[in-house]
């Protein structure tokens, strides 16, 4: 490909600039995945778009002013915080005082470069999957990310949320977050992916996730970036024994959303995946999940919907794969999806991979229309007809945001559906 | 207030309704029976305006409008109200929100501001306790996993929030234990007034028990082929259905 030589220059250029700049095997790294993503078959999740987006433009400048109100809109009350403006790491945005000792939240500029080496293989190892194009761009360019590291025992009472967001019209983002609960502690982890009305460059992020034995991580993540950006996001979770990943992802927003999210699964591991997109104007959404059971008497319980109007676009694919021998799994994956307009279209590939004896595997996919029943129902108690149907649509995302057990996290999905929800007259208080 | 006038109607080009001709004045409670199939939930339907019906022949007027040319939302915030015969459940919206939404497009059509958010608690909270629900149905999604009683019962609910001028209930009495029964008698009879009508539609006499209607129609085969007083109730109940239809067509009243 032809736009590889120019970003290799490029990449010479803003190395100074990138953490892990003086470390020989740092450099190489993103040397050796920067050829990756040039040679890379972009294969059936992505397309040219995001190569030729890829290839547009690499600048990170200076942190832009963000507005204190604006911020405080998307920060949750109560939580530790890190905060990244357009790719980058503002200190002076972060809440980290009353962290417990030893659990360590920075940023991975923050880093010593023998902290750093010693973060090699999180940093460094892509997870269950060999990298894609997306994520070779993604650790080609690493310029911060989160590290979050939680000692034994420990139980991180408040949640900490990353918080990425874009405000500049143009632009590349790539983050990588290392995340990593010791054995029996718990956290809950919230990532919220925003950006101002005007933003338009991609961004692009990766979090690996490690959980040691019984360890127990609640992730909740929210993407509403504007209509006129990129956003891509893979999420690689390696657990250990009795470790519990209950996860609620929403992606409301961006022109093109993707989302991976890959789970290898031990002994006795519960994961519980809940996710919503919605799309609308010409937007495109997708959310691939791929849950590898690798150990017996697990239970992976997924769920989720999908909205798509006008003239959208929504995918999901989940994979659930069920290794030779496990034993005793429970694993549930349900799929429901929406259609508001005639032009729109969601592909919906559930896959079940069974290779094992004594499991209870189900799937259940639909795509379908609002329930003319139900609108009839709503208008006859004086509803408009538009109002009836924005309100049933709102019912069908809720039942899974209502799931949501952390209450402000909640209030702000909820909050951010309606937002992008047209004629949602809708009163939070009341629902 | 309601005055139907020959009505024919068809779905799918299949003839359900064969002339119904009815006249329901402020305060009276018409009670219509028949069985299954004689075309009860269509006549409700067609008041209540849902969509794929065809009214070929035929006029409706409901207090000096053409009914038929009214949405049906028109028609909801003209005061007309149906208790459906299976009630939808719609998970994901609650029940108090349904409520109090349905309350502010009634108000709103009238030029009122929305309700107060402490007297619209009040006033469900009074009404809750009419049909004999626990406030937590408040919260639940609307009609998400009620027993059927429970469902009938919120229909009342809601009625006995919006106060209908004319209140239609499709066999709102089906299905019913005798005390749950006697719950949506109770919360009609609550709801009568000199002004306000009722149309109840209901396969047994059972419900007449509890509330006395003015009125007693017989449909069979999409015509009304009786109408008498309260006693036309029981001699239906005690002969059964079989009977009508040897009778001759009625002229209606
Ligand atoms: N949507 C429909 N499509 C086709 N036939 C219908 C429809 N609704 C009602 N019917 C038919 O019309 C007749 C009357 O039905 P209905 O009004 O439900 O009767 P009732 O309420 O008295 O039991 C029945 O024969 C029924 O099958
Ligand atoms: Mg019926």
């Amino acid at each position: 490909m032809n736009h590889s030589l120019t970003l290799d220059t490029r990449l010479h250029d803003r190395i100074p600039h990138l953490p892990g700049h003086r470390l020989d095997w740092m450099n190489q790294f993103r040397q050796e995945r920067l050829a990756a993503f040039t040679t890379t078959d972009p294969g059936g999740k992505q397309d040219k778009q995001w190569h030729l987006s890829a290839a547009a433009a690499a600048d990170a400048t200076d942190p832009p002013h963000l507005d204190p109100a604006w911020l405080e809109r998307y920060r949750l009350p109560d939580v530790f915080s890190l905060v990244w403006v357009d790719g980058v790491f503002c200190p002076h945005y972060c809440v980290r005082e009353g962290l417990p000792a030893g659990v360590c939240l920075k940023s991975l500029d923050e880093l010593s470069d023998a902290e750093l080496t010693e973060l090699r293989p999180d940093l460094t190892q892509p997870g269950l999957q060999e990298a894609d194009a997306l994520m070779n761009w993604n650790l080609a360019w690493l310029q911060s990310g989160a590290f979050l590291r939680i000692p034994e025992r420990v139980h991180l009472e408040k949640p900490v949320q990353l918080l990425c967001i874009t405000t500049a019209p143009v632009g590349l983002v790539s983050l990588r977050h290392v995340i990593r609960l010791g054995r029996n502690s718990r956290a809950t982890l919230i990532h919220t992916q925003t950006g101002q009305a005007g933003a338009s460059g991609t961004t692009g992020e990766t979090t690996a996730i490690w959980l040691e034995q019984a360890a127990v991580l609640a992730h909740y993540s929210l993407q509403t970036q504007p209509a006129t950006a990129r956003h891509f996001a893979r999420l690689d979770v390696a657990t250990d024994t009795g470790a519990c990943f209950h996860q609620h992802h929403l992606a409301l927003g961006a022109a093109r959303a993707l989302t991976d999210i890959q789970i290898r699964a031990a002994d006795q591991v519960s994961c519980e995946l809940n996710g919503l997109f919605y799309a609308d104007g010409n937007r495109q959404t997708a959310i691939y999940t791929r849950v590898q059971q690798a150990g017996s008497q697990g239970i992976t319980r997924e769920t989720y919907r999908g909205i798509a109007t006008d003239k959208a676009h929504g995918v999901f694919e989940g994979l659930l794969q069920l290794q030779p021998g496990v034993r005793k799994i429970t694993a549930t994956l349900q799929n429901r999806n929406l259609l508001l307009s005639p032009q729109a279209q969601i592909d919906s590939r559930p896959q079940l991979e069974i290779n094992a004896e004594d499991v209870q595997c189900s799937h259940g996919v639909t795509v379908g229309q609002l329930d003319e029943d139900a609108v009839f129902f709503l208008v006859s108690r004086g509803l408009s007809e538009a109002e009836a149907r924005t309100l049933l649509s709102f019912a069908f995302a809720n039942e899974i945001i209502g799931k949501i057990p952390l209450t402000a996290c909640r209030d702000q999905a909820r909050q951010a559906f309606l937002a992008a929800l047209p004629q949602a007259d809708i009163h939070q208080d009341w629902l | 207030m309601l005055s139907i006038n020959d009505i024919h109607v068809q779905v799918d080009d299949k003839p359900i309704l064969n002339g119904i001709t009815l006249t329901v004045n402020p305060g009276e409670v018409h009670a219509i029976m028949g069985p299954n199939g004689s075309g009860k939930s269509t006549l409700s339907n067609v008041l209540a305006g849902r969509p794929g019906y065809q009214v070929t022949a035929g006029s409706i007027r409901y207090q000096g409008q053409d009914l038929l040319t009214m949405k049906p939302e028109e028609r909801a915030r003209a005061g007309l109200f149906l208790a459906f015969q299976y009630p939808v459940e719609i998970p994901g919206v609650s029940n108090i929100y349904l409520l109090k939404a349905a309350l502010n497009a009634l108000r709103k059509s009238r030029g009122q501001t929305e309700v107060d958010a402490m007297d619209f608690l009040a006033l469900v909270k009074s009404k809750i306790k009419t049909v004999n629900l626990d406030e937590s149905f408040l919260y639940r999604g609307i009609n998400e996993g009620f027993s059927g009683g429970e469902k009938k019962r919120n229909e009342i609910l809601q009625m006995a929030i919006l106060e209908p001028l004319l209140c239609i209930l499709d066999e709102t009495d089906s299905g019913l234990d005798i005390d749950a029964l006697k719950q949506v008698a109770d919360g009609v009879n609550a709801l009568r007034t000199p002004e306000r009508s009722f149309i109840l539609v209901t396969h047994y006499q059972r419900l007449l028990d509890y509330v006395q209607p003015d009125q007693v129609h017989v449909l069979a085969g999409g015509r009304i082929v009786r109408t008498g007083g309260p006693e036309l109730a029981l001699e239906l109940e005690a002969k059964g259905y079989g009977w009508i239809e040897h009778l001759p067509r009625e002229t209606g009243p």
